[in-house]
């Protein structure tokens, strides 16, 4: 029996290879196909779990050996609040902490920034320091704002020794630091800092980044006898939910939830392209089939069993699938470099900044490219091998032509076809549940399901349409193409399913696109009405989080040119356990300067109600993911405590998938004692000089540099290109459509070549000219 | 499988056979009764005009199809009611086809066209090398071995044919109209080669032609008119 195999092993291979070199440019086409496939989604894998990963170790290691933590998020926590936890009982240590981030200067490179107490409560006093000259190095630390260690690793990664200098941007504008020092590796304990780290002292970090009085988080050390649940308990007391406290773990679990909505698009992305994998797999080995089928009988008359033809067949598939995966691993990893850039570029900015995401190796995900890329390829495989096996040797082989070809059944498909094409309609009108457009996903494959089975119809209907048309044009020659286009219903079909999907795909990603970039452009009138806004410095090279001066706003206001000004803040915050952007501005500038679109009311009406009591609206992705209503309460973390607000409008915004609160800053300062300004929006006097308020403003800045200050349409083309950069996935998918395209019409084509090569040669025998036959070819519509 | 005492048995019998095709709901009735027994080591002409059900004889004989009516047997075996794999493994072992039309892999060189039946039996590789080369010489295409099956002339793709269906050493041999496609004096050579080859091994050999100067080489002739034996007594 073994022998059995090998023999056939040998004849499989033979047969293989002797096919391979045919068609060449065609197999390598569907072989890339395989490849592709495995290669994005192993790049979007490995890029995921390389971003998680990244996050969840420079939490770890920030966190240190914290047991518990307490945070308010982007707000910051008070102080005084230290004294307070570390009074708690069974509380054995307190270790504040900020953690920021700076951009080198002149660079999109983000350092993440740790303040720690470097003389009370740092985790890494134990760790050998080298390049300390003596106690005024350490010293200096403390009381010098521009001094910093860097672990080894940064220290390396930046070509940074103790003594040099390098340039920051922060809150105060490009900041010159000194390195005080080089942190070590332990003799047997590993520095697990992120490599991007700068440590520095907390009082240093509170004036760089704006945040007198302030501390990030607060990391708690448990008495060895203590309860976990009982101390926290009792801090979680303190606040009045004001603050939470949790492991450090959960953050990770929070930055999960943050880029969960990012990572499926991009799955859902890379499963599509395995899908296309798939189709061109199917194709190919449709059209071997077709090509082959005297082969195969030649073969079944020879004493070859069905399932040794099957065998054949998913044995040729397995080996596209295997050679595709190995290549699709090798390009796969060459993309998931440039795949976790543009990750961490998009989670950073929307989500965290500072983190700075490696490539991680992933054996698992090897694993997992080869057996999608070798399912992919079985499953593309399967139709066509099954096809193979019912081919009957007689027939095969014999000269006229007896088979029976599959047309009555087009009536049927057709309507099965048009049925799914509805239920894509229903599903297309179903409002999207969560942040990931599940039900706009399902439309999408109803869609391209239900042309596939339309296709065979389209042929039919067309072949009626065109042949009076071919007829005169092309007389009995024309009759013929249209005739043989439709007698091979079952493979035609699949040339024109691709093409029907691949341009269901570009037209429904064009209207998608140009649509929603059309809302947007209105969004974007609608709500950047100010004339100048100004940002924190490094905003536009990933710094989201920055503060502004709290005294620039009404230095602004006495500009000759300035009518008003507002004053701006956002803050993440947590709701119900979700994250979601909470932002203040001055409503009556909301009301007079900004046109938001509400979903009902009016916007003056609102502002001015809102104004008046503790009231606020909400964006309508915030509404929807929370089931929120008009006149709905809301309650908020304040600094004393749980605060309900009134939810008086919802409105529509495309800054943020995640949900937006908007409270007038009066209350904001008052109930959240956050200071912080994330910008300043500036309305002119009606013809004043931009050009000149921009100057005036950008030399009363208390720093030069700290600030930045744009133009409303400088801001809105940043915003349309933010967006285009977004959309730079689906012009890759639209190239794909493209491909799919051409591939099925050219397989299509060649198809029938080789099938009607025996009618060719009737035709010749009775005095065709080889012009009239390529006509034959080419008459069949397309 | 069913199995004869061989011997005094004949190699092939068909009785009573007969064959109904459909085109669409129209039977076309290609054979109808036919009665015909070959001796072992016979070589018998199958001959008759176009369309007369000569090829659906031989499909019946080679088990590549079976009758609508009536009982085949062929080398002990009876194929009337055999299911599609015993079909298989039965043309595997027992029968050795040449068409009218070649029917080479063309993809295929010479050596792994002869090989192919070989392989498909799980011989040894040694067997195999031996077996095709012997075979590749005695049709005179030993230097054409490694040469690819479509860049031979017709004749010699009838003769790695021929070798092809004697590969595997089969009782049996069918050729339908193998000289059909070959101008006659190259199809007349290809004959005598496929009749020596066939007597000296002591195959038993049904052919079938249209052409009187073929048929009278063989030992026998069946003549077929309208799917029905026209000389039953020579059957
Ligand atoms: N698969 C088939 N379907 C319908 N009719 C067939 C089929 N195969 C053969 N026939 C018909 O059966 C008759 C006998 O065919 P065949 O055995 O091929 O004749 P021959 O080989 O003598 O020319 C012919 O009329 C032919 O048209
Ligand atoms: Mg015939």
């Amino acid at each position: 029996m073994r022998r059995g195999l090998f023999s056939f092993l040998t004849l499989a291979v033979s047969l293989f290879w002797s096919h391979l070199r045919e068609h060449r440019l065609r197999n390598l086409l569907t072989l890339f196909g395989v490849v592709l496939g495995v290669a994005v989604t192993l790049a979007v894998r490995l890029a995921n779990t390389s971003v998680e990963r990244s996050f969840v170790e420079s939490f770890e290691a920030a966190a240190g050996r914290s047991q518990l933590e307490v945070s308010r998020g982007d707000l910051g926590l008070e102080e005084t609040l230290l004294l307070k936890v570390s009074a708690v009982d069974g509380v054995a240590e307190v270790v504040p902490r900020i953690e920021e981030n700076a951009t080198v200067a002149g660079s999109r490179e983000t350092l993440l920034f740790l303040g720690l107490d470097l003389l009370s409560a740092n985790p890494f006093r134990d760790f050998p320091l080298t390049g300390t000259r003596d106690s005024r190095d350490f010293l200096s630390l403390l009381v010098d704002p521009h001094s910093v260690l860097l672990p080894r690793p940064a220290a390396d990664t930046l070509g940074l020794a103790p003594g040099r200098r390098f340039e920051v941007v922060t809150d105060r504008g490009a900041v010159d630091l000194v390195v005080r020092g080089v942190i070590e590796a332990g003799k047997d304990r590993k520095l697990l800092l992120p490599r991007h780290t700068v440590l520095l002292d907390l009082s240093a970090a509170q004036w760089l980044f704006r945040k007198a009085g302030k501390i990030d988080r607060i990391g708690i050390v448990l008495r060895p006898e203590a309860s976990e649940a009982a101390v926290r308990s009792r801090i979680a007391a303190l606040g009045n939910g004001s603050f939470t406290v949790d492991r450090p773990q959960a953050r990770t679990r929070q930055i999960e939830k943050m880029i969960a909505s990012f990572q499926l698009n991009l799955r859902i992305l890379s499963f599509l392209a395995l899908g296309v994998g798939v189709f061109l797999i199917y194709n190919a080995l449709s059209f071997a089939v077709v090509t082959r089928r005297e082969e195969i009988g030649v073969l079944r008359a020879l004493g070859m069993g069905r399932s040794q033809i099957l065998a054949l067949f998913l044995a040729e598939g397995a080996l596209y699938g295997l050679s595709g995966s190995l290549l699709g691993i090798l390009l796969g990893w060459g993309l998931a470099g440039s795949a976790l850039k543009m990750m961490a570029r998009t989670v950073g900015a929307l989500y965290v900044a500072g983190v700075t995401p490696r490539l991680i190796a992933d054996p698992q995900g090897i694993v997992l490219g080869i057996l999608l890329g070798l399912g992919a390829a079985l499953a593309g495989t399967l139709i066509p091998a099954l096809e193979a096996a019912r081919i009957v040797p007689r027939e095969a082989l014999s000269r006229g032509s007896y088979e029976e070809r599959g047309e009555s059944r087009w009536t049927l498909w057709g309507a099965v076809g048009l049925g799914l094409l509805v239920l894509a309609g229903l599903c297309a009108n179903q409002k999207p549940v969560g942040p990931v457009p599940l039900f706009g996903y399902g439309a999408a494959f109803l869609t391209v399901a239900g042309f596939a089975f339309l296709s065979p119809a389209a042929i039919v209907l067309i072949s009626i349409l065109v042949r009076p048309l071919a007829v005169r044009v092309c007389a009995q020659v024309g009759a013929l193409g249209v005739d043989s286009f439709r007698r091979a219903l079952r493979r035609n079909a699949i040339a024109v399913a691709a093409l029907l999907i691949s341009v269901a795909m570009l037209v429904g990603l064009w209207t998608m696109v140009h649509s929603f970039r059309l809302t947007v452009e209105q969004w974007i009138a609608g709500t950047i009405r100010a004339d100048l806004v100004v940002y924190p410095a490094g905003h536009f090279e990933g710094r989201r989080q920055g503060r502004l001066d709290p005294a620039l706003p009404s230095r602004i206001e006495r500009l000759p040119g300035v009518e008003a000004v507002d004053r701006y803040r956002e803050v993440r915050i947590s709701f119900r356990g979700e994250p979601v952007v909470l932002a203040s501005g001055q409503f009556s500038r909301l009301r007079d300067y900004r046109n938001l679109r509400f979903r009902a009311g009016d916007g003056r009406e609102i502002f001015n109600r809102a104004g008046r009591d503790r009231g606020a609206v909400v964006t309508e992705s915030f509404a929807r993911r929370f089931g929120v209503r008009e006149g709905d309460k809301i309650p908020l973390p304040a600094l004393s405590g749980i605060r309900d607000y009134t939810v008086y409008g919802v409105f529509y915004d495309y800054s943020t998938d995640q949900g937006l609160i908007l409270i007038d800053r009066q209350r904001f300062l008052d109930d959240f004692g956050d200071a912080g300004l994330s910008t300043i929006p500036v309305f002119l006097r009606p013809g004043a000089s931009t050009d000149q308020v921009r100057r005036e403003i950008v030399e009363i800045l208390d720093r030069p540099g700290e600030a930045v200050v744009q133009t409303n349409r400088e801001i809105r083309e940043k915003v349309l290109e933010i967006f285009d950069q977004t959309f730079v996935l689906t012009k890759a998918l639209e190239l794909i459509a493209v491909a799919v395209a051409v591939l099925g019409v050219i397989s299509a084509l060649l198809a029938s070549v080789v099938e009607r090569t025996r009618e060719t040669g009737i035709l010749r025998a009775v005095g065709c000219a080889p012009s009239q036959l390529r006509r034959i070819v080419l008459t069949r519509p397309r | 499988m069913e199995k004869r005492g061989v011997g005094e048995q004949p190699a092939i019998a068909l009785e009573g056979v007969t064959k109904t095709y459909w085109n669409g709901a129209e039977p076309v009735h290609a054979l109808r009764g036919a009665t015909v027994r070959v001796a072992r080591g016979e070589a018998l002409a199958l001959m008759g005009p176009s369309g007369c059900g000569k090829t659906t004889l031989l499909n019946l004989m080679g088990g590549l199809d079976v009758p609508t009516a009536g009982q085949v047997w062929v080398a002990g075996h009876s194929l009337a009611a055999m299911g599609e794999k015993d079909l298989t493994l039965f043309r595997r072992r027992h029968v050795g086809i040449i068409f009218q039309f070649f029917h080479l892999l063309p993809t295929l060189t010479v050596w792994e066209n002869v090989a192919l039946p070989l392989h498909l039996n799980g011989q040894p590789a040694m067997k195999v090398e031996a077996q095709v080369s012997e075979l590749l010489d005695r049709v005179h295409l030993g230097h054409r071995a490694r040469q690819k099956a479509y860049q031979l002339s017709g004749g010699e793709m009838q003769r790695v044919a021929l070798a092809r269906a004697l590969a595997n050493d089969p009782q049996i041999v069918l050729a339908d109209e193998p000289t059909g496609n070959l101008d006659s004096q190259v199809g007349l050579e290809v004959l005598a080669l496929l009749l020596d080859l066939c007597r000296q091994r002591g195959k038993t050999l049904v052919l079938a032609t249209h052409s009187a100067e073929v048929g009278a080489r063989a030992d026998r002739i069946v003549r077929l008119r309208d799917g029905m034996i026209e000389n039953p007594d020579a059957a």
